[in-house]
């Protein structure tokens, strides 16, 4: 499920969250095989998300991990890179990017097999995902088509309280 | 359809380079050339976009007609010189845009039985920026760019499929890639 924040209660998250940005220190993360971006762990969680993601997927969530990930041209993170869990998380990807760029999505898929969905590139979108024992994700690769691209995503992962 | 030039007479040295080629075992041949213009042959080819997480890419399916022709003329000396068992090659033609890309990978998948891997570079009818074949030096630390092999017309670049045999066709950024490309098989 895709969210447009600004028509949401998000609208009161975005800034929050925006306002961390600035402090937090990026570590470059490349093993060509597995992914090639920047990120940074224990962002501190956007108040009221865990209880939107709650409300949404009828479940009484809490939080295990915050990673705020940025891309830019040439950057990407593969499917067998993401790490996947037996119980059934939910993941929260919130799109903190400036501008929008073509091609930069994550996708969901089961296994190897097809793509289920897509959060596409829309700065200031929350995309709500109940993930199962087999799905994964991958972060497309950033074209260098587009030199000026950053892309500014926080990660959120949720399970059962 | 295919003939060999003289870089393929001698065969012994050709093993040797196999052998000691950076950073993995692999050769490149400049004078591949099909006696039967290979576009030619392409024209009535459909070919489909392709995307996954590592790639994106314009396809054709699997042309047996020239798989078994390049397999024919190919296989033998490339047992002799590489070692590997191989007899027959599969291939499809490949078509790189603006935009598009082969992340860093293996070709090893067991039980594919994929023992050489190639790729043979057609005439871009494009002026061509990007496409570089990109090999990499892999050990359990690190993995670090090792060599870039432009995809010039009539090159042919075989090498070896194994764990380590890491690469990966850089992003294409203008003009068109042209290519056939594919694997041997014992």
């Amino acid at each position: 499920m895709v969210l447009p924040v600004r028509l949401s209660r998000f609208t009161a998250i975005v800034p929050d969250v925006g306002g961390v940005i600035p402090a937090v220190a990026f570590q470059r993360y490349t093993f060509v095989d597995r992914g090639s971006y920047e990120f940074a762990d224990d962002v501190p969680p956007p108040p009221g998300l865990t209880q939107i993601a709650s409300e949404l997927t009828d479940r009484d969530l809490r939080v295990l991990s915050t990673r705020l990930l940025r891309l830019v041209p040439g950057d990407y993170l593969l499917a067998h890179h993401d790490s996947m869990h037996d119980d059934h998380q939910v993941e929260v990807v919130l799109d903190l990017s400036h501008a929008p760029t073509p091609g930069a999505e994550v996708r969901y898929r089961r296994g190897r097999g097809a793509v289920f969905f897509v959060v596409p590139s829309m700065p200031g979108a929350a995309a709500i995902v109940e993930r199962d024992p087999t799905t994964q994700a991958y972060h497309t690769y950033i074209s260098k088509l587009h030199p000026d691209a950053s892309v500014l995503r926080l990660v959120m992962r949720l399970t059962d309280t | 359809m295919w003939s060999l030039g003289p870089g393929w007479r001698d065969e012994a040295a050709l093993a040797a380079a196999w052998r000691e080629a950076q950073p993995f075992p692999h050769l490149v041949f400049d004078d591949v050339v099909p006696a039967t213009p290979v576009l030619d042959v392409l024209d009535d080819e459909a070919v489909v976009r392709q995307e996954g997480d590592i790639f994106c890419f314009e396809a054709s399916g699997d042309l047996h007609e020239l798989s078994a022709s390049f397999g024919a003329v190919l296989a033998p000396p490339l047992a002799r010189i590489t070692g590997k068992p191989v007899t027959r090659a599969e291939l499809r033609a490949y078509a790189y845009r603006p935009g598009h890309y082969l992340l860093p990978h293996s070709d090893h998948q067991d039980g594919l039985e994929r023992l050489l891997a190639f790729a043979y570079y057609l005439p871009s009818p494009e002026p061509l920026t990007g496409g570089e074949l990109e090999l990499y030096r892999q050990t359990p630390e690190r993995i670090d760019s090792a060599l870039l092999i432009s995809p010039e017309a009539n090159r042919l670049v075989v090498f070896d499929v194994s764990d380590v045999s890491l690469h990966q066709v850089r992003e294409v950024l203008a003009g068109l890639r042209l290519s056939l490309a594919g694997w041997f098989y014992p």
